[in-house]
């Protein structure tokens, strides 16, 4: 019996994972488009995480403002700057802001992770 | 990767889809792309039209990689973050 539930668990998440990737994707492909459906596709992602506690990768939180949901494009609807050794995400929409310490290790993930976006 | 088993489960926004059958005939033949996902409803882009169709009177045909899958609408209702889980 608690076979089966660890395995359901585990396809659940995966599921989860899924989705949301799907759903970042699309939220990519419509922002051009029309934002306001990416804002949609972006909070149906994240509910869908934390419905099935499934974490956002780092990448993905950063072009998601954690206020209003956007889904932010660096020089669109967002500002991205250095400061203090951070990188400072803030939405031009509704002003909030997301930073992330830049150590050495994190250096590759976040520039990678700025340019999906850019590009 | 969607598959008929777990496509209950899955996203539908972003699927091509095709109402095979509907109560409503004026829904039937609707051809179009899933934008959106509620409760008890999808929203089909068809045409440049956005159509808002409830699920329970309507079966869908979606597109997925592995070939077309039916499915009643009934089984769809719920909302999406619901859906995933057990339904």
């Amino acid at each position: 019996m608690a076979k089966r539930r660890a395995v359901d668990k585990r396809r659940v998440k995966r599921l989860a994972r899924e989705r949301m990737d799907l759903l970042f994707g699309l939220a990519r492909e419509v922002f051009a488009s029309e934002p306001e459906l990416a804002r949609r596709y972006v909070s149906l992602a994240r509910r869908i995480g934390s419905r099935c506690n499934v974490r956002l990768t780092a990448g993905d939180k950063l072009c998601i403002c954690r206020d209003c949901n956007a889904f932010l494009v660096p020089g669109v609807n967002c500002r991205v700057r250095t400061h203090a050794r951070r990188v400072v995400v803030s939405c031009l929409d509704c002003g909030g802001v997301r930073r992330v310490p830049v150590t050495r290790e994190r250096r590759g993930k976040l520039n990678k992770a700025l340019l999906v976006n850019t590009g | 990767m969607i598959t008929p088993k777990n496509i209950l489960r899955h996203e539908l926004i972003g699927l091509e889809v095709i109402i095979a059958g509907s109560s409503d005939p004026t829904l039937t033949s609707l051809r179009g792309r899933v934008v959106d996902e509620t409760q008890k409803t999808l929203k089909i882009e068809a045409s440049g039209k956005r159509k808002i169709v409830p699920k329970d009177i309507c079966t869908f045909r979606f597109k997925v990689d592995s070939g077309l899958v039916e499915v009643s609408g009934k089984a769809l209702v719920g909302r999406p973050q619901d859906r995933i889980k057990k339904k």
